[in-house]
C-alpha cells in the first residue's frame, strides 16, 4: 500500500515559562523552562486509513497535527506528507489537504456559512459546477439544508463544527487532519459525520488522521495511535488496544440493599446502594466461590460485560501515569 | 529558494479574501458611520481651535494659510487619517495571540499577503466612509477645480503612504509574539504620525529646522504633505522631498519587514493552542 504519511523520529520542543511564585510582584518573575511536545515520534500511515491520534490533553496531539500541516516546524526528525516536507513546502501540500482545527474555526462569524465555502472554492479553484455537486452531497449528508445560509453567529457550536468540516472537504483533499471535529456535535450529526467520513474513503481513497477526547469518534477509526506525555505508546488496531486488556470483565451485581455480602473478587470500581461493580479477570467467572457467590439470595440481578473503550481508556491512561511515576 | 510574491495561480485567491472580508466587515456599517459622526465633531472641534488662533490673534494668514484653508485643511487631514488608520497590526496581534493564525497556515496562501488583503478590505470600508466624505467636503469648500496633474500626485502620495502605514502596520503585528498587547504602541505610533505629519498643527508653521527633518520623516507624505498638494500651498521641493523620502522608508521597512518576518515566521504559529 502507498505511504502517504511518514514520521521517523519527530521532536518538538516550546521555550515556556510559568511564574516564579505567587503575590504581586509575580508577574515580573516570570522562570522559563523547554517543554517537550514530541519526543522522537515515528509511524506511518497508508492511502485510505483512517487513523485515530489519542492522547490526554496535553500529550502532543495537536502539535502532531500542525506540523503535518506544515503550521509548525519540527526541531528534529524527518516528516513527509504525500511526498511534500510539510514546513518547506506547506503551500504546495495545503492544496492536497484538508484540516479541520476545533478550536479555530475558518467561518466568517457574521456571513452565512455559504460565503465560506464559495471562498474556498475561489481559494482552491474548484470549477462551480462540481463545487455545487459536492456542495448537495456534502449538505444532504451530514443534515446541514436549514443551516448554510444562516449567519455563522447564529449557528449552534456543533453546526459550525460541521460547516468547517464541510470547508475543508469541498476540494476533496487527499488527506484529511481532523483536530476535535465533533465538539458541540449531536450523537445523529456524529453518526452522520463518520459515514460521510467512511464514504470519501471509499469514494476517494482519503486518509484521515482525527485526534479526539471522544470514544464514539474511535469507533470510525481502523487503526489507534496513542501519544502519552509527548511519547507514542500504542499504534495499532482497535482490537489490539482491547486485548491489551483484554482479559478484564465487568460484573455489575445488584443486591438487596443492607444484606451482608462479601465481595473479595478483583477490584471493586464502584459501590452504591444495592449495587457493586466489580473488574475481574476472565478466568474468575468460572471460580466456583465466584458463581456460589452470584447465587447468593441476597443478589437480585447480575450482568457481566467486556470493557468498554472509554473504561479501556482510562485503564490504559492510570497505567501509564503509574509507570511514568516509578 | 525561490522567491515568490503572489504568482499568477492565486491572485483569484487573494482577490477572494479581500471579497469575503469587505462582506464580513459590512456587517459592522453602523461602526463606519458612527466613526464618520465623530470624526466630523473631531474636525469641527479642530477648526472651532484654529479660528480662536485666528480671530484671537486677528491675522488673516498664518504662514500663507489663511482660515479658509485651515478649514480645507483640516477636511483633508481627516480625509487622509482614513487612508493611514489601517487594522493590519490589530488584525494580526488576533491572529497570533488566540492561535488563529493557523487557519491561514492551512490554506494555499501567503500569510503576510493574506492578512493584509483581510486588513485591506476593512481598510476600504474605512476609505469609503471616511475618506470619500472628508474628500468631498473639502472640494465642496475650497472650490478647488483639481488639475489631472494634482491628482495623479495626490494618488502617488496617498499610496506611499498606505504603504508606509501598512509597513510600520506588520512590523508591529509581529511584535504580538512577546507583547500581549500592542495596543498601547499602536496608540503611540498613531499620535506621533499625528504630531509629526502635520495632523495638529501644518508643518510649514513649525521652525525651519524643524521642518527640514520633518520632511524626510516617514510621516509628513501621510497626511501634511498631500493635504498641502490639494490646497496647492506646498512648494514641487517639498513634494518631491516627501515622495523621495517616503520611498526610502518604504525600501527600509521593507528590509526591515523581510529580516523581522525570516526570524519570527517559525514562532508565529506557536502561541494560541
Amino acid at each position: 500500500m502507498e505511504k502517504v504519511i511518514e514520521v521517523s523520529n519527530l521532536s518538538k520542543h516550546f521555550k515556556t515559562y510559568e511564574r516564579a511564585s505567587s503575590g504581586f510582584l509575580a508577574s515580573f518573575r516570570r522562570r522559563y523552562y523547554t517543554k517537550t511536545a514530541l519526543s522522537r515520534v515515528s509511524f506511518s500511515i497508508e492511502r485510505g486509513q483512517i487513523v485515530a491520534l489519542l492522547g490526554r490533553n496535553g500529550s502532543g496531539k495537536s502539535t502532531l497535527i500542525k506540523i503535518l500541516t506544515g503550521i509548525l516546524y519540527p526541531d528534529s526528525g524527518r516528516v513527509n506528507v504525500l511526498g511534500f516536507d510539510p514546513w518547506r513546502e506547506r503551500l504546495k501540500l495545503a492544496w492536497k489537504i484538508g484540516v479541520v482545527l476545533g478550536a479555530h474555526g475558518q467561518l466568517y462569524w457574521n456571513l452565512p456559512a455559504y460565503d465560506t465555502f464559495e471562498y474556498m472554492r475561489r481559494i482552491y479553484k474548484v470549477p462551480k459546477k462540481e463545487f455545487d455537486e459536492r456542495l448537495e452531497y456534502f449538505i444532504d449528508a451530514i443534515d446541514l439544508k436549514n443551516v448554510y445560509k444562516r449567519p455563522v453567529r447564529t449557528m449552534s457550536l456543533g453546526e459550525q463544527m460541521k460547516c468547517n468540516f464541510v470547508a475543508s472537504m469541498l476540494h476533496i483533499p487527499e488527506v484529511v487532519l481532523l483536530d476535535e471535529p465533533t465538539i458541540g456535535v449531536d450523537i445523529m450529526s456524529k453518526a452522520a459525520l463518520k459515514k460521510t467520513i467512511l464514504d470519501m474513503r471509499e469514494k476517494y481513497k482519503t486518509t484521515f488522521i482525527l485526534t479526539t477526547h471522544i470514544v464514539e469518534d474511535i469507533s470510525t477509526a481502523d487503526r489507534v495511535i496513542m501519544l502519552h506525555k509527548s511519547k507514542l505508546v500504542f499504534d495499532g488496531t482497535k482490537e489490539k488496544l482491547e486485548n491489551m486488556f483484554g482479559n478484564k470483565r465487568i460484573v455489575e451485581i445488584k443486591f438487596i440493599p443492607d444484606a451482608e455480602l462479601k465481595f473479595d473478587f478483583g477490584k471493586i470500581i464502584y459501590a452504591g446502594e444495592g449495587v457493586v461493580k466489580l473488574e475481574v479477570d476472565a478466568s474468575i467467572l468460572k471460580n466456583k466461590r465466584f458463581i456460589k457467590t452470584l447465587s447468593n439470595e441476597n443478589i437480585i440481578d447480575y450482568s457481566v460485560s467486556v470493557m468498554n473503550l472509554s473504561e479501556l481508556l482510562t485503564k490504559m491512561y492510570t497505567k501509564l501515569e503509574k509507570r511514568e511515576s516509578r | 529558494m525561490k522567491f515568490q510574491f503572489i504568482n499568477k495561480e492565486n491572485i483569484d485567491a487573494y482577490i477572494a479574501t479581500i471579497v469575503i472580508g469587505l462582506k464580513n466587515s459590512l456587517a459592522y456599517k453602523l461602526d463606519y458611520i458612527l466613526a464618520l459622526f465623530f470624526n466630523f465633531i473631531n474636525v469641527l472641534f479642530m477648526i472651532l481651535i484654529w479660528s480662536a488662533v485666528y480671530l484671537g490673534t486677528n491675522v488673516s494668514s498664518i504662514k500663507g494659510l489663511s482660515l479658509p484653508d485651515i478649514d480645507v485643511y483640516f477636511f483633508m487631514i481627516y480625509a487622509l487619517r482614513g487612508v493611514v488608520n489601517t487594522d493590519l497590526s490589530s488584525i494580526m496581534e488576533e491572529d497570533i495571540q488566540s492561535g488563529g493564525v493557523a487557519t491561514s497556515y492551512i490554506k494555499p496562501l501567503r500569510y503576510p499577503i493574506e492578512v493584509f488583503m483581510r486588513s485591506f478590505s476593512s481598510d476600504l470600508l474605512t476609505m469609503i466612509f471616511t475618506t470619500l466624505p472628508f474628500f468631498a467636503i473639502a472640494i465642496l469648500i475650497s472650490h478647488i477645480a483639481l488639475a489631472f496633474n494634482t491628482v495623479l500626485l495626490l494618488l502617488v502620495e496617498i499610496l506611499i503612504a498606505y504603504i508606509l502605514i501598512n509597513l510600520i502596520g506588520f512590523l508591529l503585528g509581529m511584535t504580538a509574539i512577546k507583547l500581549i498587547y500592542i495596543g498601547s504602541i499602536t496608540e503611540i505610533i498613531f499620535t506621533t504620525m499625528l504630531l509629526l505629519g502635520g495632523g495638529i498643527i501644518p508643518l510649514n508653521m513649525m521652525p525651519s529646522i524643524v521642518q527640514q527633518i520633518l520632511y524626510i520623516s516617514p510621516f509628513a507624505i501621510m497626511l501634511y504633505i498631500p493635504a498641502t498638494t490639494f490646497l496647492g500651498t506646498v512648494s514641487q521641493s517639498v513634494i518631491m522631498t516627501g515622495i523621495i523620502a517616503g520611498l526610502v522608508w518604504i525600501i527600509i521597512l521593507t528590509v526591515a519587514a523581510f529580516i523581522a518576518w525570516g526570524r519570527v515566521r517559525r514562532q508565529i504559529t506557536s502561541a494560541g493552542g
